[in-house]
């Protein structure tokens, strides 16, 4: 029994010592991180080569000599920037694909203008995307592209790929990309027919402000807000943590607006009619039939999603029509699936192996 | 770098800390995807709407009372301007691609596009 009091004594003066250490290391730190700005984010060289509206496409310089031939293009969800596929050199899954010799485009999204309400699905799915992929086959020279969507861009994306299944299109991946909007459980009853009017909200504010989405978001974790705060406060001597905190923390503040009807038609047509899982979903009057995809086809959901729980993205790969199709789950949840060193273990590494044959 | 949770005096706090965060975020999830939570909020939302509108109303004319141009005005010169804008970068696209993005690409050589996954180099 004392043998281990005396063993404890040390530990415990160390570990006092350290923390002793820490808060004088919060102190003087704590000052520098309210005066300088936020650290800066997508860094990776890149050219604008379409700019129309809400609509950017970019192409980031090639880091590598010899790429693969098939163009590769990143589409971003509409409610969030892209510079989180680009977080911080070292940290960035644009960099990570250039290294690794893809040839890396970037569907991104500027938020929309007030008379920028009145796009729709049909202008994202029949317009925005087939622009962005034509700019990517004019400056690669190349036919085939191959395509990757994050959450609603990869809903998107899917939706592009069953309405044009004659090509461009070479192989497409998606991430925590819901089909069951049912199964998305706090935005169901949110957005609940008998409550929320969103003809009036649409008619009043035009575009959905960022902050009423930035809100919803928030509030599926409500108490992980504080905790985080606090986190922050207890590693304020962690210059790292501290980088990565505001990096990360600036992208999720950073949420967009979106266009007025687009809003209406994902509550009207996804959240309260599911039409994806009824089979009556139609863009611009074209029925959907994710049947119609035959390309090979990669989905990798989140294991902890707390937005896009896997139960809402499950029913995907059965839906299409491809024969190279899987589905794999990894650990993370839905931001740091993507980003972070999580991402940089896990998905990172796995996309690279899938995309490699795909793109020759 | 491991410690003993029972000799490190913040550990106590950290751990109390995520056991919070949990507790919090399985209530405060419960409480909210109740039908009543929805209604309530949605209360609070065409209430905030309501008075939104009244402000608008309000603002425009009086706005028009002082002759001035409204929110609408704005709006719709802003679609003007877009248009111009619009047609400023087809002109800009359509001459970069005519002189100056020859000049560029013949800078900037492409890279070929014959790599081969690794797997197939072995």
């Amino acid at each position: 029994m004392s043998d281990v009091k005396t063993a404890e004594a040390p530990d415990m003066l160390a570990n006092a010592r350290a923390e002793f250490e820490r808060a004088m290391q919060r102190n003087i730190k704590g000052l520098s991180y309210f005066s300088s700005p936020a650290p800066a984010v997508g860094p990776t060289p890149k050219d604008v080569i379409l700019s129309r509206g809400t609509m950017q496409v970019y192409h980031y310089h090639p880091m590598v000599e010899d790429v693969y031939r098939v163009p590769l293009l990143l589409v971003m969800a509409t409610t969030n920037r892209g510079y989180i596929f680009d977080l911080a050199k070292g940290g960035s899954f644009v960099e990570f694909l250039l290294k690794a010799g893809y040839d890396v485009y970037m569907l991104d999204w500027e938020a929309p203008r007030a008379d920028e309400k009145n796009l729709g699905f049909e202008d994202y799915v029949l317009d925005f995307l087939p622009s962005a992929v034509a700019a990517v086959q004019a400056e690669s020279g190349e036919h085939d592209v191959n395509i990757c969507g994050y959450c609603f861009g990869g809903v998107l994306s899917l939706l592009y790929a069953s309405l044009h299944p004659d090509g461009p299109l070479n192989a497409l991946a998606t991430f925590t990309t819901p089909a069951d909007f049912s199964q998305m459980k706090m935005f169901s009853t949110w957005s609940d027919q008998r409550f929320f009017d969103v003809d009036r909200m649409v008619e009043t504010f035009g575009n959905v402000p960022a902050e009423m989405l930035y809100m919803s978001f928030d509030m599926l974790r409500p108490a992980s807000g504080m905790a985080a705060r606090v986190r922050l406060m207890d590693n304020l001597w962690n210059d790292e943590f501290v980088t990565a905190y505001r990096r990360m923390d600036r992208w999720s503040s950073d949420t967009l607006p979106l266009a007025g009807r687009y809003f209406q038609q994902t509550t009207k047509k996804l959240m309260w009619e599911n039409a994806l899982m009824k089979g009556t979903m139609e863009v611009g009057g074209r029925a959907v039939d994710y049947g119609n995809i035959k390309v090979p086809y990669l989905h990798v959901a989140a294991l902890h999603d707390h937005i896009v729980p896997s139960a809402a993205s499950t029913p995907l790969v059965g839906m299409i029509g491809s024969e190279d199709k899987q589905e794999i789950v990894l650990k993370g949840g839905h931001v740091s699936l993507v980003a972070g060193a999580n991402a940089v273990r896990r998905l990172w590494p796995q996309l690279d192996q899938w995309y490699q044959e795909r793109s020759v | 770098m491991t410690t003993n949770p029972a000799t490190d005096p913040m550990g106590f706090f950290r751990d109390m800390l995520n056991q919070w965060e949990q507790m919090g975020n399985q209530v405060g999830s419960k409480m909210m995807e109740s039908k009543e939570f929805a209604q309530l909020m949605h209360q609070e939302t065409a209430a905030s709407l309501q008075a939104k509108n009244a402000m608008n109303e309000g603002m425009t004319k009086a706005l028009a009372a002082a002759n001035m141009p409204s929110k609408a005005d704005i709006d719709a010169l802003g679609e003007r301007l877009l248009a111009v804008e619009r047609q400023l970068a087809q002109i800009a696209l359509a001459m970069g691609n005519a002189s100056a993005g020859g000049a560029a690409a013949a800078a900037a050589p492409k890279p070929s596009r014959g790599r081969k996954p690794p797997s197939a180099a072995s």
